[in-house]
């Protein structure tokens, strides 16, 4: 500890005195100095708003770490098929991996177990915020920590809503009425952005929507208004597809396309937000560290002009909002003689300085309660304090995306039924029951029932 | 005796490494896909591979989206090859002509084919994206509705044809010419002096010289037009619904999205099967053309 200590006065020292250390670099933690010292990290990292991040700021990265970083960005399909790919291997081919929340479940036997690397190091979790922390937890075990976890909120132009006399929406009859007088009143705005393209787009909006209406896509426990994640037995994986909160939330997709932006069918994550950052809709669906896309453009009529809600619900039920977002693991195939490297680097990648770097660079997301308490940050990021008041009230939940090996495989079902239905190629009843037999007929062949 | 026991030695001998190098590279893959697709085999699943028999080829008739996919696969084909066919027979027959200045269009007309297929379906994605696309920016000029390119079922699998014969009709161009400038003249002069019409020439003479040439390029687009992926993973993922869902792609989604290899190997058996059967019956015209007529 102590020789720890004065390593990084050393370094410390150093950075003052040495010509190469730059501004940036001044508002790194001290013990971030020199992280690599000489070597290599290597990770596989995701194209979300904190890796896009650490690649406009590699080199300064490289410069304090004191080492080479390889970062690996992907989307979200190849990242997955990266991770079990590279699973297969006897040794790792990454130190870090970046691992989505749900995606716990399936890469849970994966994961290095992080307790002890906590415990050696005196690693205190207590200022990332619970349920951020908490989500990376399976069995007592801490499997990530969190990078960039943040959720699918709801956000709509507050300028807009208030020429027209409109509430911000909470429900999905709210959304519908506010897109329709917009609609009637706006001749090149829209209402309402989503992710309805085909595939993962539209599979992972078909769960969170059907979570609008209380109910998961699997028959869990169901413990208030909310489901037991923490204990999914085989029993558990029986799909809820066709059921009437399918039904719902087919025809509430259906409602959606009326009052949606042209090329709608074809439109996912980065896109809605684009087109209602240029006033192209009034309404979006959003993971919330995107709203820099918005946020950090001075031309965007968005800017400065939006508020933000949970995901608006359906009839007699809660606002809930998907939690889901970016965590870094070590996989449990690493080179132990990399272990520790891997270990400080997240140390150093999730670190208060590091966080709050990245919301000056278009992350507007902050998992540490130190950080989302700064008005700096605040200010750069206005979502914020609004995602950390919906974790207060308890509308941030997981159990839409339940962590199963499975997940993907769901989502991929009902990317493609619920195209079909959009486009009107199948009913919403054929389309459910489609759905229902072929998830059914994944859990049969894992053997779950 | 003890000759020829040394020349059939010699021949083992030096066919051997070509006989190996097929075995590694076409029959153990093969053979291996076969393996996988008579398992339940998933990488998301801790639990090892099991044996299913048959059950992942039952399943394939029992599924809509794998029927769907053959056909989508079949449509994109024709539509494809018919207008690359068309359009680079055309071409061929411009580029032929004595015209000046053609020498550098015939050159410049071969950079699609140099990009990758990727990149090309990238561009066209940009080009025809409804909210930014350059070509509906064009449209709207014109006071016109902008066109729902890659959303609407017929204009996606439209879209999707075009940017493949965009890029590969200068290909077919290419061999077509070749040929044509390999025919002999003095079939033409006969022709000619036995009082033939230039449209009974061309039907006549050019098009039956022309056969082999044809035939080739026919295999070689029809083989690479079933096996696209790349423009649909770049343009619409397989949608509207499943309009532009061709069987690669529902392959690739199946193997390496949901890693259920298994269902994915049976797939690929029988999108070998459907690939070999149908270039057999092209390399049967070329082997021995009578037959075929």
């Amino acid at each position: 500890m102590f020789r720890k200590m004065m390593k990084e006065n050393i370094r410390g020292a150093a950075c003052i005195l040495g010509a190469t250390c730059l501004a940036f670099g001044a508002s790194i933690p001290a013990h971030a100095q020199g992280v690599l010292d000489g070597k290599t990290i290597r990770i596989l990292g995701i194209g979300d708003p904190v890796f896009q991040v650490m690649q406009q700021i590699h080199g300064d990265l490289e410069e304090i770490a004191g080492g080479e970083i390889q970062l690996d960005v992907r989307p979200f399909d190849v990242l997955h098929q990266q991770v079990l790919l590279n699973a297969q291997n006897d040794l790792s081919n990454y130190d870090l991996i970046a691992v989505d929340l749900p995606q716990f479940g399936e890469y849970r036997p994966f994961l290095t177990n992080l307790n002890p690397l906590i415990e050696e190091n005196d690693y205190d979790g207590s200022d990332f915020h619970d349920v951020a922390w908490n989500g990376a937890q399976f069995g007592g075990n801490q499997l990530g920590v969190p990078l960039q976890p943040h959720p699918e909120i709801f956000a709509y132009r507050t300028d807009v809503f208030e020429k027209y006399g409109l509430d911000a929406p909470r429900t999905h009859d709210d959304v519908l009425a506010a897109a329709k007088t917009i609609e009637e009143n706006e001749a090149d705005m829209s209402g309402v952005c989503w992710n309805a393209a085909r595939g993962t787009p539209i599979g992972q909006s078909f769960i969170m929507t059907q979570g609008d209406f209380g109910a998961a896509p699997i028959d869990m426990v169901k413990v208030g208004d909310d489901f037991d994640m923490g204990n999914i037995q085989p029993e558990n994986m029986k799909p809820t597809i066709d059921t009437a909160e399918g039904e719902a939330t087919l025809n509430y997709f259906l409602a959606l396309l009326e009052v949606s932006p042209p090329g709608i069918l074809n439109m996912a994550w980065d896109e809605r937000v684009r087109v209602f950052a240029q006033g192209g809709c009034a309404m979006t669906y959003i993971w919330s560290g995107r709203s820099a896309i918005y946020e950090l453009d001075e031309d965007a009529p968005a800017r400065g002009n939006v508020g933000y809600v949970s995901h608006p619900s359906g009839p007699d039920s809660p606002n809930r909002s998907t939690l889901g977002g970016w965590y870094l693991s070590i996989p449990t195939n690493i080179d132990p003689d990399r272990v520790d490297l891997a270990w400080n680097v997240i140390e150093w990648l999730t670190s208060p300085e590091m966080i709050a770097e990245y919301t000056k660079h278009g992350n507007c997301v902050a998992p540490r309660k130190s950080v989302s308490a700064d008005p700096e940050v605040i200010a750069r990021c206005p979502v914020i304090p609004h995602v950390n008041q919906m974790a207060e009230d308890g509308f941030l939940q997981g159990w839409q995306r339940p962590p199963v090996p499975e997940i993907q495989k769901i989502v991929d079902v009902l990317g493609a039924e619920s195209h079909q239905v959009l486009t009107g190629d199948k009913s919403v009843k054929d389309a459910l029951a489609s759905a229902q037999r072929l998830i059914d007929r994944e859990m049969r062949k894992a053997q779950y029932y | 005796m003890s000759q020829s026991r040394a020349a059939r030695r010699a021949a083992f001998i030096l066919i051997s490494p070509a006989v190996l190098l097929l075995l590694a590279l076409n029959v153990f893959p093969i053979g291996f896909a076969v393996f996988i697709s008579l398992r339940h085999w998933s990488l998301s699943i801790v639990n090892p591979p099991r044996f299913a028999g048959l059950f992942n080829y039952q399943e394939l008739t029992l599924d809509d989206r794998f029927i769907n996919s053959l056909s989508v696969s079949a449509t994109f084909v024709l539509i494809a090859i018919l207008a690359e066919l068309v359009l680079g027979f055309a071409l061929a027959f411009v580029f032929n002509s004595k015209l000046k200045g053609l020498d550098t269009l015939r050159k410049l007309s071969l950079l699609p084919v140099m990009a990758m297929p990727l990149v090309v379906g990238l561009v066209w994605f940009y080009m025809l994206n409804e909210n930014f696309g350059v070509i509906n920016w064009f449209v709207t000029l014109f006071g016109a509705e902008r066109l729902p390119f890659l959303t609407d079922s017929t204009l996606a699998m439209l879209s999707i044809a075009l940017a493949d014969i965009w890029q590969w009709t200068p290909f077919v161009t290419l061999v077509i010419f070749a040929a044509l400038q390999s025919l002999p003249e003095y079939v033409f002069e006969a022709g000619r002096m036995d009082g033939l019409t230039e449209r009974e020439i061309f039907w006549r003479i050019t098009l039956p010289l022309l056969r082999p040439a044809i035939v080739v390029v026919l295999i070689i687009r029809a083989i690479d037009a079933v096996r696209m992926i790349d423009l649909v993973f770049m343009m619409t993922k397989g949608g509207p619904g499943g309009a532009t869902e061709v069987l690669p792609w529902y392959l690739y989604t199946t193997g390496f999205q949901s890693f259920d290899l298994g269902y994915a190997g049976s797939m690929a058996v029988v999108m070998i099967i459907i690939v070999t059967l149908g270039a057999q019956v092209f390399v049967r015209q070329i082997a021995n053309p009578e037959k075929g007529r």
